[in-house]
């Protein structure tokens, strides 16, 4: 669906973009991670067709985004940094003059206004001014611009950015609603985010990719050692000394809770194993485990990681 | 041609939404309206003995000029600065929009708003028509000419937001290079070198439309001036179209 073909830009002097390569297959939610300044919104804005890059190709369905700009455009609904929409429209005027600039006419117009508006949950505004919306309904208002004249692809810069953690998530779902029948580009600094949101993710630093994958690859791929969490009461020490015979476990000791009812964290590397192993050393020795479970290790470990690893290269 | 139509409409909301557009019409009106009685009590007096007709003074005076360079740089200033400073250029271009429509459509609304602020200047004429004889095709070349040598000024406005991001920047640029363009019409004045002299005088910007105003139509100012506002607003999309390869 969308093939970025070794994109480079360069902004006087200084490559925002060092050779981004990827494809994206229809329906998927994409994920662009990286810390502020990474090429995020650069790559996008090559994608819609705003920018032009430096070398490198954009293909969408086959066609070159610079050759045929005006039918890619018709392709893409685009959600830029901020969401520059105009404060001194309602939203019923802008959805209408944006509508109209899209393309569509009279009775589709209509029907797709009164379909956006339903789907993004924006009718209590729509006589609204846009000015005088939350920050969270004018992201919504966006959304529902984007989604007007039905675009197979959307992308959003940074579609959650200040908004509180119930907009968020109103967001989120609203993204993943559309995403089911769409190909959706998303950015984000916010790891969680992409988390919930996305199934494949793009990290990029620097201007360069530096992993892609699905979210749930990069989990098992990056978790390294699985880590447990575990509350333990009575013959602590018979305990500690009981499971120091297992050389690939690594115990580390959180915070007492009282003289008889410790937390540990556990590290191995065989995490199917360990678990048996514990809970057997805890009947050998007599403990009683309150309780144990897996610490999920996230995206952002994932991310830090290769973030700070570029960095000591 | 859809689109530029769609486009107008927006931009023309931005004049009529908003308390800018008003606010230049006042004073615009409020200027004007001092002109005209000023004009008409010179006119009145008996001991005035004037052989000119009104129009001259009407699209002549100190006034006229000062509005001329003055109110386009306003007008225009937001046009394609503002759109650019708060992103939503980008949200315009990602829309099945040409570089092109988005000028002529910003040119073409500056223009209506520019023309329907004199055309309510014509009531004065109406006021004075059953007073005096009035020749109406003078007044209707005056206008003309008003309305040319303003689309020059707005063109030039429309390029100098083009290529600022500021929209006070914009207004400085297109007053400081509309003065310039102006001036360069004094230039003939103090060159005897007879080739470059009538070049000047071509280029000459008041006296084309100090001909207008004595309700001569000559093609050659209509020429120069249409030039002039197809040169600009090419300019323009010129470079609109290059920062995207920037």
């Amino acid at each position: 669906m969308i093939s970025v073909k070794n994109l480079y830009k360069n902004y006087s002097g200084k490559y925002a973009l060092n050779g981004i390569s990827f494809d994206v297959s229809k329906g998927q939610i994409l994920g662009f991670l990286g810390p502020n300044g990474a090429g995020k919104t650069t790559t996008m804005r090559i994608i819609s067709g705003f920018l032009a890059p430096t070398s490198g190709k954009v293909f969408i369905n086959g066609m070159d985004v610079f050759k045929h700009p005006l039918e890619i455009k018709r392709l893409i609904g685009y959600m830029p940094e901020n969401n520059p929409i105009p404060m001194d429209l309602q939203v019923k005027e802008y959805l209408k003059f944006r509508g109209m600039l899209k393309g569509l006419k009279r009775d589709n117009l209509r029907r797709r206004i009164d379909f956006v508006v339903e789907q993004c949950r924006i009718d209590s505004v729509f006589n609204k001014l846009i000015g005088t919306l939350s920050k969270g309904y004018r992201q919504r208002v966006g959304l529902a611009e984007t989604l007007l004249h039905d675009p197979q692809i959307l992308i959003l810069d940074e579609p959650t950015v200040g908004l509180d953690p119930a907009q968020i998530r109103q967001v989120r779902d609203l993204i993943r609603q559309i995403g089911t029948e769409r190909t959706v580009i998303l950015s984000t600094h916010i790891l969680p985010e992409a988390e919930a949101a996305c199934n494949c993710v793009i990290i990029i630093n620097n201007g360069k990719i530096q992993v892609m994958d699905t979210v749930g690859n990069l989990n098992k791929i990056h978790r390294g050692a699985a880590r447990l969490h575990l509350e333990i009461k009575n013959n602590i020490s018979k305990f500690e000394q009981a499971l120091s015979e297992f050389p690939d476990i690594t115990l580390k000791k959180a915070n007492p809770i009282s003289d008889k009812h410790y937390s540990y964290f556990i590290e191995s590397m065989d995490y199917d194993n360990v678990r048996e192993t514990i809970f057997n050393t805890a009947v050998k020795t007599g403990c009683i485990i309150l309780e144990m479970h897996r610490e999920k290790i996230m995206l952002e470990d994932v991310f830090i990681k290769l973030v700070t690893q570029e960095k000591s290269e | 041609m859809r689109n530029i139509f769609i486009l107008i409409n927006r931009e023309l909301k931005t004049y009529f939404y908003s308390i800018m557009g008003y606010v230049i019409l006042a004073m615009f009106l409020l200027i004007y309206g001092f002109v005209f009685w000023f004009l008409v009590n010179a006119f009145s007096n008996p001991q005035n003995n004037f052989n000119e007709p009104i129009t001259n003074f009407f699209f002549g005076t100190f006034y006229y000029w000062f509005i001329l360079i003055i109110v386009p740089p306003l007008l225009t200033m937001k046009t394609i600065a503002e759109e650019r400073k708060s992103g939503s250029l980008e949200l315009l271009m990602t829309a099945s929009v040409t570089e092109f429509q988005i000028i002529i459509s910003k040119f073409a609304a500056s223009f209506i708003f520019y023309v329907f602020m004199w055309l309510i200047t014509i009531y004065y004429f109406f006021l004075l028509s059953p007073h005096t004889a009035l020749d109406w095709n003078m007044i209707f070349v005056g206008y003309l000419g008003t309305f040319l040598v303003g689309g020059v000024f707005i063109s030039l406005g429309i390029f100098s937001s083009t290529i600022s991001r500021n929209q006070i920047v914009a207004a400085v640029i297109s007053f400081g290079l509309g003065l310039l363009i102006f001036s360069l019409s004094f230039i003939s004045y103090f060159i005897d070198f007879q080739s470059v002299k009538s070049v000047l005088e071509y280029i000459n910007i008041m006296d084309s439309t100090i001909k207008f105003s004595q309700g001569v139509l000559d093609t050659r100012p209509v020429v120069y001036f249409l030039s002039l506002i197809i040169f600009f607003n090419y300019l323009s999309v010129r470079i609109l179209d290059s920062q995207r390869w920037r």
